[in-house]
């Protein structure tokens, strides 16, 4: 782009896209017939000059080529064509994030069939997926979650992962990020978490996850890697906000929970206990936790604020920071306390599921605020 | 009899002169109150008292200034004259209770001043009657001890047991302004974006959405000019308006006006105790809603009134007749026709375009325009020889149809700018100045002044080019009302609106005029800038309503 000054007013594209903008005005061009020459001229101007704007090279020179179509004299459109037909050869080889790929704002992926019943019930999404939306196997709903802060509504893409362990986790999520433009991926579900600090129905927001798994084997014995990877700043920012609101704090979640816990579910969490909703470090490995002391030890080697511990979140939230980079969280719901009462506790498990959704709901509607808010 | 006349505007910073119908309103009521024939009432004196926010905030000291000076001009009051004080209450103005106390003291103290000369009688109109126990009636009251006071207001409701034909009063005093029919036609909206519909079971989208939210109170003023006879204590106005806010705060009003039962018939049951029916509707197209609806009565309504239709079916001069209900034959009256674009079942282009889908409570953050909407309406509009050029060019021989475009989407770039100022916090006391004109200037500040509640001074295109082209000889018709208004001490500040801005030569004249007359100018707010590289120095308070881009490749 050198050579090339941008002018504009004020507070240009504070709300479209250029992407968007420019999309939008090639549609008019190609799709509305007798249009006068000036006007096109008009809109081949104002799409030319929004294009350098467009941070995605590739999709960038795609616009542009395409608008040149309006631009040069008729006599010579054939050799647009030709640079057409190669641009589009070499962008079919490779995906790319551009026009085609269609954007949601939000990807919400749960583990097991419990918690996407959970999060189907809490969404209200119909029992069978979009077809037109399935790739590679994988199933997707669409939805729509009301957003306070930046008054519109979220565009949600829904799925399910279908089984426990990291590696499912990171394909799933992969699926999804090679067909959809997504703006924030959510993984959503339940954990066990250490009876001492936490209780049934809890829901802990990972600002953190620790890959507890990593090790070198040493003569001496294994001597402990783990990787640690935290959320997104902005995310971690807007959580605390989240957490602070008098509605969440001190429990005050349950409230909220309760009446729709009465209408979806049978089985209840016990009445008495409030519902905290807390930020804190989440154990990710490939050990489904279920004896006396795991759990702890686990904790005491890693991190003493760790609160919940679970099968998928590195996986997750390892194919999320591979390009193309996406922001990501993770909402858990205490099913258990990751001892031998574990399968006593299994009757929890969509409580739980609807507690890590119902607090996900809740950030989505009031506090959520995409950090790079480029469209309307 | 002589009456004298004094209408105070709070939030109002210009001093609009009464028109023929408001003084003919006041007329009735002199003639009503005074016992005598319409023709024997002489209006002496006439003035509007505009009252700025900025002032009131200040203490409120200029409006007890303001009427004691209007009161010392009437230059020979008798015993036997009648003051008629019109309070109107804008909808952007401040601390409303606060002023009313200064306008009230200006009374007192001028009643107390001329002992000898208080008229006879005097009127005040408002908004509401103060509460029993406010300082307000205590300040009436003793206003009262001095001549015999009517306080009257905007439904007809006297505290003091003057008897007037109310629903007569109101029909008057809603006549005396534009009629709300016109006032509905010119305030609805039709907005542009993607919005989504339940059809025949599946999901639309549509392009446009009729909104009635600056017109709410037209709709309710329009629905009880329409019902005032007919509602009685056993009529049942039934309303269905789910789509409509609008329609449910306008029908909502009528509770306290009409003694009738009110009921949203999507939500609520039909009582036991009703004679006839009226069923309003914010919108008819194929009937299916209406079918449903006439399913829930066990009669026949009497009266069915839709504010909107599209034109499928049967449908003359504004009544739409659907042949197969459950009562045969029915007509609706509507009173907007509609036009309902869909734009097919999901995903439509708006959905492949990635233009996220909106309700209208989004829309109304969103100022400015997407490049969707603004060129999809100037392909609609298409081009023509540019009108009104400056004197000192040739016309653009392929320039936008702009009288066109703002025909169609007037009220909808109206009301993109009010979301504008609104996100931008300008003081609800800016003026707004903009060039005059029967083309599309005028058709802009028309739909501004409308739906703005805001005040509007528009400055002939011939005075903008010589302040433009610099001319140092200038002879400015200072006896104009523009230009009286302009200079106007209540104008303090203002915001320039212009339309199409090409080579920003209205925008200098505006500013270059304002800044003369020592206003501050706090935003220039064009449709489009076609010029944004031209060097101004107004950019920093520059607000294009679609922004134009320009590059320069050297």
């Amino acid at each position: 782009m050198s050579g090339v000054k941008l002018i504009w007013g004020n507070y240009f594209m504070s709300q479209e896209s250029p992407l968007i903008s420019c999309n939008s005005i090639l549609h008019l061009l190609e799709g509305t017939s007798e249009i006068d020459l000036d006007l096109k001229s008009m809109m081949v101007h104002d799409l030319l000059s929004k294009s350098y704007l467009i941070e995605d090279k590739t999709a960038r020179d795609a616009i542009i080529l395409r608008a040149l179509r309006y631009t040069v004299p008729e006599y010579f459109s054939p050799l647009i064509s030709m640079l057409k037909d190669e641009d589009q050869a070499g962008l079919e080889e490779q995906p790319t994030r551009q026009k085609e790929m269609k954007h949601y704002d939000v990807l919400i992926m749960t583990v097991i069939p419990n918690e996407f019943w959970s999060l189907k019930k809490a969404l209200d999404l119909p029992e069978d997926s979009n077809l037109e939306l399935a790739r590679d196997e994988v199933q997707f709903w669409e939805t729509e979650i009301r957003n306070d802060k930046i008054k519109r509504n979220l565009r949600c893409l829904v799925s399910m992962i279908g089984d426990a362990r990291n590696v499912n986790a990171a394909l799933t999520v992969s699926t999804a990020m090679k067909y959809y433009d997504i703006g924030l991926a959510v993984l959503v579900g339940i954990a066990a978490g250490p009876e001492i600090f936490v209780k049934v129905g809890d829901v802990i927001i990972g600002n953190q996850i620790i890959d507890y798994e990593g090790n070198r084997i040493e003569p001496t014995g294994p001597q402990k890697r783990p990787e640690v990877i935290s959320i997104d700043g902005g995310l971690f920012k807007q959580i605390s906000y989240f957490l602070a609101r008098d509605e969440i704090m001190d429990g005050n979640f349950a409230n909220f929970y309760r009446p729709i816990e009465e209408e979806l579910l049978s089985v209840k969490l016990p009445k008495s206990s409030k519902i905290n909703i807390k930020r804190a470090p989440i154990l990710a490995g490939e050990k489904l936790i279920a004896d006396h002391d795991t759990l702890q030890e686990l904790i005491d080697k890693y991190h003493q604020e760790a609160r919940a511990a679970e099968m998928e979140s590195i996986g997750f939230a390892l194919a999320c920071e591979n390009p193309p980079k996406i922001p990501w969280l993770v909402f858990r719901g205490i099913s258990d306390y990751g001892n031998p009462k574990k399968r006593n506790q299994k009757k929890y498990q969509k409580n739980a599921a609807l507690s890590a959704i119902l607090a996900l709901i809740k950030y989505l509607e009031g506090h959520y605020s995409p950090l790079n808010l480029k469209e309307f | 009899m002589d009456i004298h006349i004094f209408k105070c505007e709070l939030g109002s910073t210009v001093p609009e002169p009464l028109t023929d119908k408001e003084i003919e309103f006041y007329n009735w009521l002199a003639s009503t109150i005074l016992g005598v024939a319409a023709v024997d009432v002489n209006v002496i004196s006439d003035s509007n008292i505009p009252i700025t926010n900025k002032q009131i905030e200040e203490g409120g000291g200029a409006a007890y200034k303001a009427l004691i000076d209007c009161l010392n001009s009437i230059p020979k009051l008798k015993n036997d004259d009648l003051i008629v004080l019109d309070i109107e209450v804008r909808k952007l103005s401040l601390l409303r209770a606060h002023s009313l106390i200064h306008i009230f003291s200006a009374l007192k103290s001028y009643f107390d001043l001329h002992a000898g000369l208080v008229p006879g009688k005097c009127v005040i109109l408002l908004e509401d009657l103060p509460p029993d126990k406010d300082l307000i009636n205590n300040l009436l009251k003793d206003i009262a001890k001095t001549t015999s006071l009517f306080i009257i207001d905007q439904d007809g409701r006297s505290d003091d047991g003057f008897a007037i034909d109310r629903s007569e009063f109101k029909k008057r005093r809603l006549l005396s302004k534009r009629l709300p029919r016109e006032r509905i036609r010119q305030k609805m909206i039709k907005q542009w974006g993607h919005f989504q519909k339940r059809y025949n079971d599946k999901n639309i989208c549509i392009r446009n959405f009729y909104d009635g939210q600056y017109c709410e109170e037209d709709v309710s003023e329009y629905l009880f000019l329409e019902f005032q006879e007919v509602a009685t204590r056993e009529t049942i106005i039934c309303y269905h308006s789910k789509k409509s806010p609008w329609l449910r705060r306008a029908v909502l009003a009528l509770k306290r006006q009409l003694d009738c039962m009110i009921i949203d018939i999507s939500n609520e049951d039909l009582p036991n105790n009703y004679n006839n029916i009226i069923l309003v509707l914010d919108f008819i197209d194929s009937g299916n809603t209406l079918i449903r609806l006439l399913d829930k009565f066990d009669k026949k309504p009497e009266k069915i009134l839709s504010i909107l239709a599209t034109r499928y079916g049967e449908c003359n001069a504004g009544i739409k007749t659907f042949r197969n209900t459950p009562y045969g034959e029915v007509n609706v009256d509507y009173l907007l026709e509609a036009e309902y674009k869909k734009i097919g079942d999901q995903p439509c282009y708006l959905c492949e375009l990635n233009i996220p889908r909106d309700e209208l409570q989004a829309l109304s953050v969103s100022g400015k325009i997407r490049s969707l909407d603004f060129w999809e309406m100037v392909t609609e509009a298409g081009l023509c020889e540019e009108i009104n050029p400056p004197d000192y060019r040739e016309p653009i021989p392929q320039a936008i149809n702009c009288v066109k475009l703002l025909t169609e989407n007037g009220t909808f770039i109206a009301s993109r700018i009010l979301q504008l100022m609104e996100q931008n916090h300008f003081p609800l006391d800016s003026t707004i100045v903009c060039p005059s004109g029967e083309d599309c200037s005028g058709l802009l500040s028309n739909k501004l002044s409308l739906l703005l509640s805001q005040d509007i001074i528009t400055v002939p295109r011939d005075v903008i080019n010589i302040y433009a082209n610099e001319i140092q000889s200038r002879e400015i018709l200072t006896q104009e009302e523009w230009y009286i208004k302009l200079c106007s001490p209540t104008v303090q500040s203002c915001i320039i609106i212009d339309d199409f801005s090409v080579t920003g030569s209205t925008i200098k004249g505006l500013l270059s005029l304002i800044t003369e007359l020592e206003k501050s100018i706090l935003a220039v707010i064009p449709i489009i800038d076609f010029a944004p590289h031209i060097g101004k120095d107004y950019t920093d308070r520059l607000y294009p309503l679609y922004e134009w881009s320009e590059i320069n490749l050297g």
